[in-house]
């Protein structure tokens, strides 16, 4: 099973949403990782069949998804940045909707709500009106309502938005045993949660993909250029505006900084090992080159 | 089961209920208005209201029920003439005027029957000799045929095939008229307009977010990628939409007639729509029952029409408010629009909004016909052939649009 992106290209009247973008997605957990407005968005609705692209194609087993009309739909879960939802629908009521939209015939949704509220444990909450539960909740709802046709695809929107760390961490865990045999796209700015769940990393700038790898391969390109320095805090706006800082923390009159540079940025400074927030800041600089 | 729960989507809604409610308390005010109002006077003192009113004109004018033969004419004109002490315009003293409550009805036929064909005089009846009683049922073939070859402006609007049309109506309507006491429907026909009136409005409300509520809301992002997201979600609503439609309306205005029917009682179902005030020139063959089947038939489409209407501009709008915009103004404009001045196109097709289908008493007092080809049609065929089209032309479209819409 693959989903493959070829020269994918989206333009709306004033902007590149979407440039040339190509990748070949097989079963795995996939991270989006780009800034507002770096096209991942435009990239997941085209993904779902929500829009079409200007150029390019989408294959799903090496057969154009636009032609593929609803059977490809019985195949995606997805779940939006923005998630509605019918706030006078209890949480059953909703996910019962969702799964008959979904293909499921009504024993076959029971079946599968019953799981899905178990596995996200909404089994409190499920005959209170979705308007009265709480973000991280709405968001545990928009992600059942998700996996309800258990789809070989998932493409998941920014899905830990709200959520409370004990939940990011179900949700990681639950991500983890669901992706078996499928294909699990989320986008996010939450690095730690990419870094936790992905086996792959997409980097997306300015509606390209410009580059992916795994965690391991895309630090390597860092290597050897993140340093820790100290200095006085009252320099701190000043060192920020000259080099690429990912991390600044003060204690009492010591500000610790974590900064991406080719060279040394200080005499005292000193190289320390890269992670994700280094690699995002490396990629999404002013220039988006390491100085 | 996606049937359900789109019914549940527009049932659950807070504006719904409310709509609902303000329906509902329209319906049971118009009720208690019809039943409240009507009055009886006893004597020069006492006025009785309500109610007891309705008894007492059902006892007294339920004698005068008759088959309406010259000897009854004759009769009506003697009394007329009795109460009014002979007057010789006929007008009326204030004890005339309690003792012509029992024989009204018919004074108002006679009064009909021997005007002109715009004019009405109630003090005709006293101005009448019994000589003139057999000419009742020519007198009414005889003004409308004169009226229809006449050189007045609102017969000239006419095609020469549309006045033969009036006139054969008229030449053919069967006679002797039973009389009956009959004021049940009376009060259906002048009521009940503004129950009709307010079942389109509010069914317009409800079913204005069906499509462009999942856009407002975000839902579309989910519905659309999902497998039965563009087709079985699409005909739920337009089903959910009509099935709603069919509910509030029947409820509404069986509420409304069958509550004013059983204060008033059905007397005179079967009495045709001539023989009912205001609807003496009609050009239907209709009773009174039929008639109400009729305007009740027409508005139901006239309801389904709207409802289409609201659904195809609900596909495309972006916000609930969009979508009910232009079904109000359908409504609401047409009637304030003073048609004295304007063609006859015009007015033709103001003839066939919607909000006319409320109005049953226009509908069948006014002489509202369709010639095409060598055929005319009268306002209520007219209605159901094109509303039947519009609907099946909007349907298409407005599945076709919500198909078709491209996410924000």
């Amino acid at each position: 099973m693959y989903l493959e992106i070829k020269k994918l290209e989206k333009v709306y009247k004033d902007k590149i949403a979407v440039k040339d973008f190509n990748i070949k997605l097989e079963a795995g957990i996939y991270g989006l990782l780009g800034a507002n407005g770096a096209g991942k968005t435009t990239l997941m609705r085209i993904l779902t069949g929500l829009i079409e692209s200007t150029k390019g194609f989408v294959l799903y087993n090496g057969v154009d998804i636009n032609k593929m009309g609803n059977q490809y739909c019985k195949n995606i879960g997805y779940l939006p940045q923005d998630f509605g939802y019918y706030p006078e629908f209890t949480v059953d009521d909703f996910l019962m909707y969702i799964a008959a939209v979904k293909g499921l015939d009504h024993t076959d949704a029971r079946k599968r709500v019953n799981e899905v509220i178990d596995i996200f444990t909404l089994a409190e909450k499920k005959n209170k009106k979705i308007k009265t539960l709480s973000g991280g909740m709405k968001r545990r709802v928009g992600i059942a309502q998700a996996i309800l046709n258990n789809p070989k695809i998932l493409i998941l929107d920014e899905p830990t938005t709200g959520l409370d760390p004990k939940e990011r961490i179900k949700f990681r865990n639950f991500l983890s045993k669901f992706s078996d045999d499928k294909i699990v796209l989320l986008s996010t700015h939450i690095v730690s949660d990419v870094e936790s769940i992905a086996n792959k990393i997409l980097i997306m700038k300015n509606g390209k993909l410009i580059d992916h790898g795994t965690f391991e391969e895309l630090l390597e390109r860092i290597e050897g250029c993140v340093w820790e320095c100290n200095f006085n805090k009252k320099m701190a706006d000043s060192f920020q505006m000259k080099y690429l800082v990912s991390n600044l923390k003060t204690v009492g009159e010591i500000a610790t900084c974590r900064v991406v540079s080719k060279n040394k940025p200080t005499e005292e400074a000193f190289e320390i090992k890269a992670n994700l927030e280094d690699l995002y800041t490396y990629y999404f600089n002013k220039d988006g080159e390491v100085e | 089961m996606i049937l359900k729960y789109e019914i549940k989507k527009i049932l659950s809604k807070k504006g719904t209920l409310i709509a609902l409610l303000v329906l509902l308390i329209i319906t049971v005010c118009s009720i208690l208005y019809t039943i409240h109002y009507p009055s009886w006077d006893i004597d020069d003192n006492t006025t009785i209201h309500g109610i007891k009113a309705i008894k007492m004109a059902k006892q007294e004018k339920s004698k005068n029920n008759a088959i309406i033969t010259e000897d009854v004419v004759s009769s009506i004109i003697n009394e007329y003439k009795v109460i009014s002490n002979n007057s010789i315009d006929g007008t009326l003293s204030a004890e005339g005027w309690l003792k012509i409550q029992y024989i009204d009805d018919l004074v108002v036929l006679v009064d009909n029957s021997y005007g002109s064909f715009h004019d009405f005089n109630y003090y005709l009846c006293g101005q009448l000799s019994t000589s003139q009683s057999n000419q009742f049922y020519q007198n009414r073939i005889k003004q409308i045929k004169e009226w229809a070859n006449s050189d007045e402006n609102d017969a000239l609007r006419y095609t020469e095939k549309e006045r033969e049309y009036f006139i054969h109506s008229a030449e053919t309507l069967e006679t002797p008229f039973a009389y009956s006491y009959m004021d049940g429907w009376k009060e259906i026909f002048n009521g009940g307009a503004l129950v009709l009136f307010c079942v389109m409005l509010v069914l317009c409300i409800i079913i204005a977010p069906v499509f462009c509520n999942e856009y407002q809301s975000g839902m579309d992002n989910i519905l659309m990628s999902s497998q039965y997201g563009r087709s079985k979600v699409a005909y739920a609503k337009v089903f959910s939409s009509y099935i709603i439609t069919t509910v509030v309306y029947w409820s509404s205005v069986l509420l409304y007639n069958l509550s004013v029917l059983l204060v008033y009682g059905t007397d005179g179902a079967n009495c045709i729509i001539q023989t009912n005030r205001g609807f003496w020139k009609s050009f239907y063959h209709l009773t009174n029952i039929q008639a109400l089947g009729v305007s009740l038939g027409l508005a139901y489409l006239g309801s389904l029409l709207m409802v289409s209407l609201t659904m195809f501009i609900s596909s495309k709008a972006k916000t609930t408010f969009e979508a009910i915009i232009i079904p109000f103004v359908v409504l609401l404009i047409p009637p304030m629009i003073n048609t004295r001045y304007m063609p006859k196109i015009v007015i033709d097709i103001l003839n066939l909004l919607p909000n006319n289908t409320a109005d049953s008493t226009s509908i069948f007092q006014e002489y509202n016909v369709y010639q095409i080809g060598e055929k005319v049609f009268s306002q209520c065929q007219m209605i159901l052939i094109v509303y039947l089209i519009c609907i099946i032309i909007l349907l298409p479209i407005m599945l076709h649009s919500y198909r078709k819409h491209k996410i924000n």
